[in-house]
């Protein structure tokens, strides 16, 4: 008699277990998938070299069920500035910054006591190195890059030709980086690096600088979308048409960018080759990464890599290529 | 196919031999609960195929009505392009004479009629020189018009417009820095210049984003369901994730879903199981597929699976909590009734039996405390009987020696020895010693008739010695009589009480008459006087227990004599009185007929009158 009690209490006792699972899970499945913040802080936000990249963490965003508040920025002028905005994003209650540090050289950031869930750093490191999870492509590969069309247009001695080089913010490691892959590659040929432009030399009366230093060269490599777009905008104004062979300057231009302006002078001719980062896949990445470090708590997101493409006249409208190259806007 | 029987069978006895009997309650709730489980498993299993299937068909029909509705807005607005181009063509190309007239205007008109959905209209010659485009733009320079795809695909078929795959418009110079994506409508058109044909190419380039944005509607869905749009060569024309597809971080099986006929079907593809479905848009062979993973509707397979488990269970807990009930209420009485049997065998004889719950249960409740009382009864009979017979037979013991009666008759013997009459002593000691040897009997108690007349016989002789031959007495015994049972003594009592309650008194006018005869199976001895006789309520008392009397005579009363016979013949059996004052007594023994043999005395004497019944039954069969 005691032994039936035992079963049926026993019985019972399943049943109560099942159905209490079973309500759990279904009170479990009602609740919605966990949706993030995450903030996104790059220099100048409204720039067009950024579209690209805008399309990517939006679709990832979609994808991962992520609030993204991609922060209105003008160009920002330290890291101060910009980790001031990091903190302030902070407070606002974001769980993820996606940043694009503007200077590499001050150090790790400085945040105002306040904890980062999730950090990625976009394009460019920060001193001392892998502090941080990093997104971006090869600079040094980048910097090759550009070399190697410069040989490849020129002849792999470049005899006698005089190259001038825009690096952009030379605060940033990535400049750095896409600087050395450039002077090593050009190292063992007889090219004559004249002059060396960082964004300070070139900003605001950069132009006038600018017109005093091309006098010098054959060619110029800008390793920043927008020291392309300041190259061409100089070409257009202060020199004659590039394809006036007889004229005195005649000035090669090889850039890094991706903007939908370099593009479109690409296509104009004006630059000779372009070296475009795969920017719609470092935006879907490193979202991507930063939802992966909050969801599965991660010390740290992983570093992703991405590619990027090098492109002239004649291989532009590729297939391949314009599926990279021109972002689908509406 | 034998030898799976024989383990059939084998396990069979196995499951027989290893359940042992269990209680009631046990065995109703655990059938119940194997039945109801049993049944309400295959209830939640039938209900939920039931569901999946309909949801799988659900599914499968939304599927298909969402592409097809998406499939006709496409075509629908495909078509629109097909007339802007064919409008162009047949209202305005074939009528101009190109020497003389321009087609800007027709070319505006129609350009600025559709601008939501148009980037550009353009007609080349086939030298791949502008005739005319709107909205005006500049050429590109150095571009390669003839060996663009929308070209050469009108070229080459000619009686066709043909649909590209979308593309970046290379062809005029947009000073804006935009690139426009567009799906090129391109026709071979027919140009005519001073009355000379030559072949030209109108091109429509249709906005790509009005493609993409009628795509979108089918996709705001948030579940992972999706629909894509591809080419007859399984070329992506819009996808929700044609940037990650175009950038190789999403893949989709569009090569192997362009083999795929039109309706739905199941794939796998990249270890996904994925509902397809597929719609063919006419004219251009597009086909617009719609993708919904089986997961996506397992996860509302899930909750379904939980509703059932969770339903299943509550209603296996309620079946086995009222089985629990059902099973109690039916079996506690009975286990009730069962302690009540156990306490009654430990030996408790007079058990508090059980009596309630159901009808059945209660009843035999009822009759098992009848049963119990009766034998209860009929025990406490038996130890009263067994009381009486003891006490009988010491009576009768008693009756065999009356010191009373000895002393008078010894008395007798002397005083007719001192008076010398001798013959009469003689007589009396001879009629004593009869009498005590028949009293005696061999310590027996049934004896023949014969012997018990015989000592009625004797002591009436030493009776009417004594009193003198103050009475009568008479027998008539019939020879059939004789030879039958009875139990020794019963005849002298009656004459005992007939001499001193009778006859005594009446001064030699006293008569007594013994008669014997044979009614059937019946034998009757009356005892019969001529006395005072006596009232009728006084009968009445003479045969009752309480009512001893104990005034003269051996003490043997009547009463004796009547429970010794019922005790060793039964109830029909005894003593019958018949009684008038001033008239008489008759006292009736009656008897069974039972003829005398040692058998039968064995029996008698060992109490089996039943046996002795079935006897005369069988011998008279």
């Amino acid at each position: 008699m005691a032994k039936s009690r035992f079963y049926f209490g026993l019985l019972v006792l399943v049943f109560v277990g099942i159905i209490a699972w079973t309500s759990y899970e279904m009170n479990n499945n009602e609740k919605q998938e966990e949706s993030y913040r995450i903030s996104v802080i790059v220099n100048n936000s409204n720039s067009d070299r950024w579209i690209s990249l805008r399309l990517g963490l939006e679709q990832a965003a979609r994808d991962c069920n992520v609030n993204i508040n991609y922060v209105s920025t003008g160009i920002l002028a330290d890291v101060e500035e910009e980790t001031a905005i990091i903190n302030r994003e902070l407070e606002n209650g974001a769980e993820g910054i996606i940043v694009q540090m503007v200077s590499s050289e001050e150090g790790a950031l400085k945040f105002g006591g306040a904890a980062v869930p999730a950090l990625m750093l976009l394009e460019s490191d920060v001193k001392p190195e892998n502090l941080y999870a990093l997104s971006g492509p090869d600079n040094i590969e980048i910097g090759r890059a550009v070399a190697d069309a410069v040989k490849k247009d020129f002849g792999y001695e470049l005899e006698g030709k005089k190259i001038g080089i825009l690096t952009g913010n030379d605060k940033m490691l990535s400049i750095q980086q896409r600087l050395k892959g450039l002077t090593e590659s050009l190292a063992d040929t007889q090219a004559d690096i004249v002059w060396q432009l960082s964004c300070e030399q070139t900003k605001d009366g950069g132009a006038k600088e600018l017109t005093d230093q091309m006098e010098q060269v054959d060619i110029v490599a800008a390793l920043e979308n927008d020291e392309t777009e300041k190259m061409t905008d100089y070409m257009l104004n202060y020199t004659e048409p590039a394809q006036d062979e007889d004229s005195g300057q005649n000035i090669a231009l090889y850039g890094v960018g991706c903007s939908e302006k370099v593009v479109y002078y690409l296509d104009r001719g004006l630059i000779d080759t372009l070296v475009v980062p795969n920017e719609f896949n470092l935006g879907y990445q490193s979202m991507q990464e930063v939802v992966n470090q909050l969801k599965y708590h991660l010390d740290r997101a992983n570093d992703s890599k991405v590619d990027f493409l090098v492109v002239d006249q004649n291989n532009l409208y590729d297939k391949e290529n314009q599926k990279v190259l021109f972002p689908i806007v509406q | 196919m034998s030898r799976i029987k024989e383990k059939l069978m084998r396990l069979i006895s196995y499951i027989r031999k290893s359940v042992k009997p269990q209680s009631i309650q046990m065995t109703i709730t655990v059938s119940f609960t194997i039945v109801s489980t049993v049944c309400m498993g295959m209830l939640g299993v039938s209900l939920y195929s039931n569901f999946v299937n309909r949801m799988e068909d659900t599914m499968s029909q939304n599927m298909e009505q969402l592409l097809d509705q998406t499939a006709i807005n496409l075509e629908t607005y495909l078509k629109s392009m097909r007339r802007i181009s064919d409008a162009m063509y047949y209202s305005a190309i074939k009528d101009k004479n190109l020497a003389t007239d321009t087609l800007d205007e027709e070319m505006n008109l129609l350009y600025e009629a559709n601008k939501g959905n148009l980037i550009s209209i353009a007609c080349y010659t086939n030298s791949g020189r502008l005739v005319a485009a709107a909205p005006v733009a500049t050429e590109k320079e150095n571009i390669d018009i003839v060996n663009q795809e929308w070209f050469t695909e009108a070229v080459g078929q000619m009686e066709n417009i043909h649909f590209s795959t979308p593309h970046v418009q290379n062809l005029f110079d947009n000073t804006s820095y935009r690139y426009y994506w567009v799906v090129s409508l391109s026709q071979a058109v027919e140009l005519t210049s001073n009355g000379n044909s030559t072949l030209g190419v109108l091109l429509v380039d249709m906005n790509y984003s009005s493609i993409e944005q009628l795509l979108n509607k089918a996709n705001t869905d948030a579940s992972s369901e999706y629909v894509y749009l591809m080419d007859g060569d399984g070329e992506i024309i819009y996808h929700p994730k044609q940037k990650l597809l175009y950038t190789n971080l999403y893949e989709e099986n569009n090569l192997e879903a362009v083999n795929y006929e039109d309706g739905s079907i199941k794939e796998e593809f990249h270890g996904e199981k994925r509902l397809v479905s597929v719609k063919t848009i006419s004219y251009t062979g597009w086909k617009i597929v719609s993708v919904a993973p089986m997961s996506n509707f397992n996860v509302g397979m899930a909750d379904l699976r939980l509703v059932v488990i969770l339903f299943v269970s509550l209603a296996m807990l309620m079946i086995i909590v009222l089985n629990q009930l059902v099973s109690a209420r039916i079996a506690k009485p009975l286990q009730k009734l069962n302690e009540s049997v156990r306490e009654w065998e430990s030996g408790n004889m007079n058990p508090d039996i059980y009596m309630g719950g159901s009808l059945e249960v209660e009843h035999l409740g009822r009759t098992l405390r009848s049963t119990v009382e009766q034998l209860q009864q009929l025990m406490n009979d038996i130890v009263v009987e067994q009381e009486e017979k003891r006490r009988s037979e010491l009576d009768a013991l008693q009756s065999q020696i009356n010191p009373h009666f000895l002393y008078n008759t010894l008395d007798s013997i002397v005083w007719m020895i001192e008076g010398e009459r001798y013959d009469d002593a003689v007589f009396m000691i001879t009629q004593l010693a009869s009498l005590f040897r028949i009293s005696l009997s061999r310590g027996r108690t049934i004896i023949s008739i014969e012997d018990e007349i015989k000592h009625a016989r004797n002591y009436m002789n030493i009776q009417k010695r004594r009193y003198k031959d103050s009475f009568s007495v008479e027998f008539h015994i019939e020879e059939e009589i004789l030879n039958c049972c009875t139990v020794k003594l019963i005849v002298q009592p009656l004459l005992e009480n007939a001499i001193y309650y009778g006859v005594e008194g009446m001064d030699g006018d006293g008569e007594i008459e013994i008669t014997g005869y044979r009614r059937e199976n019946d034998v009757y001895i009356e005892v019969k006087d001529n006395g005072f006789g006596m009232p009728e309520n006084m009968v009445e008392a003479l045969l009752v227990e309480n009512n001893r009397v104990r005034k003269k005579g051996s003490g043997v009363g009547l009463i004796n004599v009547h429970n010794r016979i019922r005790l060793r013949f039964g109830s029909p059996y005894g003593l019958e009185i018949e009684s008038r004052l001033d008239e008489g007594t008759t006292v009736r023994i009656h008897l069974p007929y039972i003829p005398y043999s040692a058998q039968t005395v064995e029996n008698l004497e060992a109490g089996h009158m039943e046996q002795i019944k079935g006897e005369d039954a069988d011998g008279e069969e």
